[in-house]
């Protein structure tokens, strides 16, 4: 407050000659009403050298318990201050007459300006040798300062409110968490504070400022806004999961009705009206000569009618108009509409002047840029909805067959799907094989060109190879094994590795327990080997009754590389998991016996081993069914188990009947690699032919749900007529799409497509409501009037 | 053969409009969940998921129930109903 006057009278002590009269009138004029109160007239009279600016101050009366409080508390602060209390400490040489001004201040209410005073630095006050003295001084006195006033002014008298705030207020500010107040700048706080002025913040609250006051001069409009579908990307979570209809919902209806009727309307680029001869509200329709669509207040406006820009969910646009198929605006209604009773949801301006359309078309989409718009460049979607356009007449079905085809020949673009083809990953060209043929609905493997590369010598096979193979073998030469012996997949066991869990549904009890022969084609460590398991059923059963043990061999062409007893644990458990969820009773693990020690070909190469281990299995399974009759009656009459399990020579032995270590050899392996190729090749031609043949084919086959063995069967041998491809260059499907087109066997079938060919002119691909591809001829006008 | 479908799908109009969830759930266990017309293939979901996983489609196996799906399955051919859950592996390779 006026630390600065106060300090004057300290230092002009010698030479104040002011009377003991005039001392006594002053406080009198001062403390009026306490003048009885000698000891407070004593206490603080002018010739202590108090400032005179007191004065100015507001004066409270000191009630007697007042004083007595502030004496309490002063005793307190006093004794906190330990140099105060060192009654031995000359202060004869502080300049400052401390410990004369903090008695008197201790005892006065407006001692609040004196203790400030004294937290001037005075240079040399350092000097002082009293430690407790310096430091006082030294460390806290800004905070001391400021802090300790503030306290007693609560003690002795409620605060004026403008004088806490702004205390309060310098607490916050100087607080480096709290955020820089725009009038006062940052750097002054953390000056006072004795901090450097950070030349970040000195900028950041330069940039703050430029943000906060002078926003940038662009228009808030005239900023990209992001459309809500790109930013909001999904998760995939429970709670937004990925989503995969929204985008299916956009081709709808497409309403190309014939008569054009030539319309005008501005040629700026920002338009907002179109004038078109038909409009279609859902199966309404209204004819018009013409029918002005204007855009004013987020709303759709034409004859009567009104629709708010909010009510549109999707706007499709189609501007490469023919002289037959008029260019149109298709606007998809969200659910709450102002059509609402209306059946179809949709909206469908006809025109025939595209560039109006397209002007339109853009305006709309700029404008509102939270609309989702697409662009119609396939014609033939155009033609999808022709025969459900409510008011169109079947005669014209033809002459829109013939604009149709016509506009294949005019039409800016191909026929094609360009934004659907985007959307379909590449390694859907690759694909060569379904391979269960198309009637087949359940597990069907999907071999690509990758895969067929893995047949080359010298490469690794996947699984998907292994599982076709098994398959192969099991429609082919193991047909009638199919009783008795199961192939499991190839990714059986690295997911029985992450838990029983996860494979617990992939075989039913009658899966696994009603065969005498299950294999298991065991990955680990980027090796394939072989397990068997013989006469799963048995360890079920009570030791007496068992026929033969159970076993589990291992064939592995690389001897010991895969750890047996590890994949012995596993399968057990999972066989003894399967039956305590499925079976009754109790299964003996350990009656199950392992045979490790078995004599199998090996493998002298480092690539190799899956062949090896489709060979072996191949061979055992062969060998088993040869004498299976022989070998039920002959395996082992075993009563102990556990006697088996310590000599599993024994258990080895009928092995040896079944593989040898010369059952195969590497010639053979190398010949099945090109087997396994040629079939793959064979079979890939198959299904090329039969979704050329009939593309309904495969997809009525796949929604009948089940395996018809009966149409299976009937599909093939109608397939078998087709001369077969020999040599593998001329089936090379993935690569040339002319090289399997060379078949004309069906004589309505001029093509027959590869996968990665483009759609041939001659199909229309059609994407109808139910996002079917069918494929039409469009040689056959009939097919059109279904 | 459309004749049929058209049937089906006026008879099951309101099926048809449904979505279903989907969850794929990889080897390490972790769901992702698609959210799918009963009439969408399943190469769809299959693009989508491999785009996430930042692997190619090629590498990935889908599995329902320890069978495998062809990417031109849709849900409805696989009986798939909401929140059923399909399996998905890594392809296996050995050679030595």
């Amino acid at each position: 407050m006026d630390g600065d006057e106060s300090d004057i009278p300290a230092f002009k002590h010698g030479k104040r000659v002011l009377s003991d009269e005039f001392n006594q009138e002053l406080d009198r004029i001062i403390t009026p009403d306490k003048e009885s109160t000698r000891k407070k007239a004593k206490g603080w009279g002018l010739k202590n050298n108090a400032s005179t600016t007191i004065l100015h101050e507001p004066y409270i009366p000191l009630t007697h318990e007042m004083w007595k409080e502030s004496q309490q508390k002063s005793i307190e602060k006093k004794k906190e201050r330990s140099w105060d209390n060192n009654s031995t400490l000359d202060f004869a040489a502080s300049p400052l007459k401390r410990p004369f001004a903090m008695s008197k201040a201790t005892k006065s209410p407006l001692r609040v300006s004196q203790t400030k005073t004294t937290s001037k630095i005075v240079p040399g006050q350092s000097l002082i040798k009293e430690s407790n003295y310096s430091q006082k001084i030294a460390t806290p006195l800004s905070n001391y300062a400021l802090k300790a006033p503030i306290s007693r002014l609560r003690v002795l008298r409620p605060p004026p409110p403008n004088s806490l705030k702004k205390t309060k207020k310098i607490v916050k500010d100087g607080d480096w968490r709290s955020k820089p107040s725009s009038k006062q700048p940052i750097t002054k706080l953390f000056e006072q504070k004795r901090h450097r002025p950070s030349t970040i913040f000195t900028k950041q609250d330069l940039m703050d400022q430029r943000l906060v006051r002078k926003p940038l001069p662009m228009e808030r409009d005239a900023l990209p806004k992001v459309t809500p579908f790109p930013s909001k990307r999904p998760s995939g979570t429970a709670d937004t999961p990925i989503n995969l209809s929204s985008d299916e919902e956009i081709e709808i209806k497409v309403v190309p009705p014939p008569p054009p009727i030539t319309s005008s309307s501005d040629e700026s680029p920002t338009q907002l009206s179109l004038e078109c001869f038909q409009v279609f509200v859902g199966d309404t329709q209204t004819t018009g000569n013409p029918i002005i669509v204007s855009n004013e207040n987020n709303q759709l406006k034409w004859l009567s009618k009104t629709l708010p820009i909010n009510n549109i969910a999707h706007l499709q646009g189609f501007f490469y108009a023919t002289d037959q198929v008029p260019s149109c605006l298709i606007l998809k209604l969200t659910k709450l509409n102002t059509f609402e009773p209306s059946p179809k949801p949709h909206v469908v301006f006809l025109a025939d002047n595209a560039q109006d359309v397209e002007a339109f078309y853009h305006t709309l989409k700029r404008k509102y840029r939270r609309l989702t718009t697409s662009e119609i460049t396939d014609v033939n979607q155009v033609a999808t909805f022709l025969k459900e356009l409510p008011g169109y007449e079947s005669q014209k079905n033809s002459t829109i067959v013939s604009c149709l085809k016509s506009a294949f020949v005019h039409s800016p673009e191909p026929p094609t799907r360009p934004a659907r083809r985007h959307r379909v990953p590449s390694v859907a060209s690759k694909i060569i094989l379904h391979y269960p043929l198309p009637p087949a609905t359940n597990d069907i493997i999907t071999i690509t060109m990758e895969d067929l590369e893995r047949l080359n010598p010298g490469t690794y096979l996947n699984d998907n190879l292994i599982d076709y193979y098994f398959k192969w073998l099991q429609s082919d030469i193991f047909a009638e094994t199919k009783s008795y012996c199961l192939f499991m997949g190839a990714l059986f066991f690295p997911a029985l590795r992450k838990g029983f869990d996860r494979v617990s549904t992939w075989f039913t009890y009658d899966d696994i327990f009603s065969k005498e022969l299950i294999v298991v084609p065991i990955n680990m460590n980027l090796h394939w080997s072989l397990a068997i398991i013989f006469n799963p059923i048995e360890a079920s059963k009570p030791p007496g009754e068992r026929k033969s043990p159970t076993t589990i061999a291992f064939l592995d062409s690389l001897g010991k590389f895969h750890k047996k007893r590890l994949i012995f644990k596993f399968l057990t458990d999972y066989l003894g998991d399967l039956y305590a969820t499925q079976g009754q009773g109790s299964f003996d693990r350990d009656s199950i016996a392992p045979v490790t020690k078995v004599q199998c070909p090996q493998q002298n190469n480092l690539y190799d081993c899956g062949v090896y281990m489709l060979l072996s299995a191949q061979t055992v399974v062969s060998a088993y069914a040869s004498s299976r009759e022989l070998l039920k009656s002959h395996i082992i009459d075993v009563n102990m188990a556990d006697e088996m399990i310590e000599d599993q020579l024994d258990l080895a032995e009928p092995l040896a009947a079944l593989i040898s270590e010369n059952s195969f050899d590497q010639i053979a392996v190398d010949a099945t690699r090109v087997k396994m190729r040629e079939n793959i090749e064979h079979d890939a031609i198959l299904y090329q032919q039969i979704k050329a043949t009939d593309p309904s084919l495969v997809e009525y086959q796949q929604c009948s749900s089940g395996e018809d063995t009966e149409d299976a069967m009937e599909i093939e041998e109608k397939i078998t007529i087709i001369p077969r491809v020999n040599s593998p260059e001329d089936c090379d499907m993935g690569t040339d799409s002319t090289a399997s087109c060379t078949m004309p066997l069906n004589p309505t079938l001029h093509t027959i497509q590869s996968s990665e060919s483009p759609p041939s002119p001659v199909a229309v691909v059609v994407e109808d409501d139910d996002h079917k591809a069918e494929q039409i001829n469009l040689d056959n006008p009939h097919s059109w009037s279904r | 053969m459309s004749d049929n479908e058209d049937k089906v799908a006026t008879g099951e109009g309101e099926e048809k409009k449904q979505t279903i969830t989907i969850r794929v759930k990889d080897q390490s266990g972790e769901e992702t969940f698609f959210k799918v017309k009963p009439h969408t293939k399943m190469e769809k979901i299959f693009s989508a998921y491999a785009q996430r996983k930042g692997v190619p489609v090629t590498a990935l196996r889908f599995l329902l129930d320890g069978t495998r799906i062809a990417a031109d399955q849709t849900p409805k051919m696989l009986e798939l109903e909401d929140q059923d859950q399909i399996d998905c592996a890594l392809e296996q390779v050995g050679g030595w």
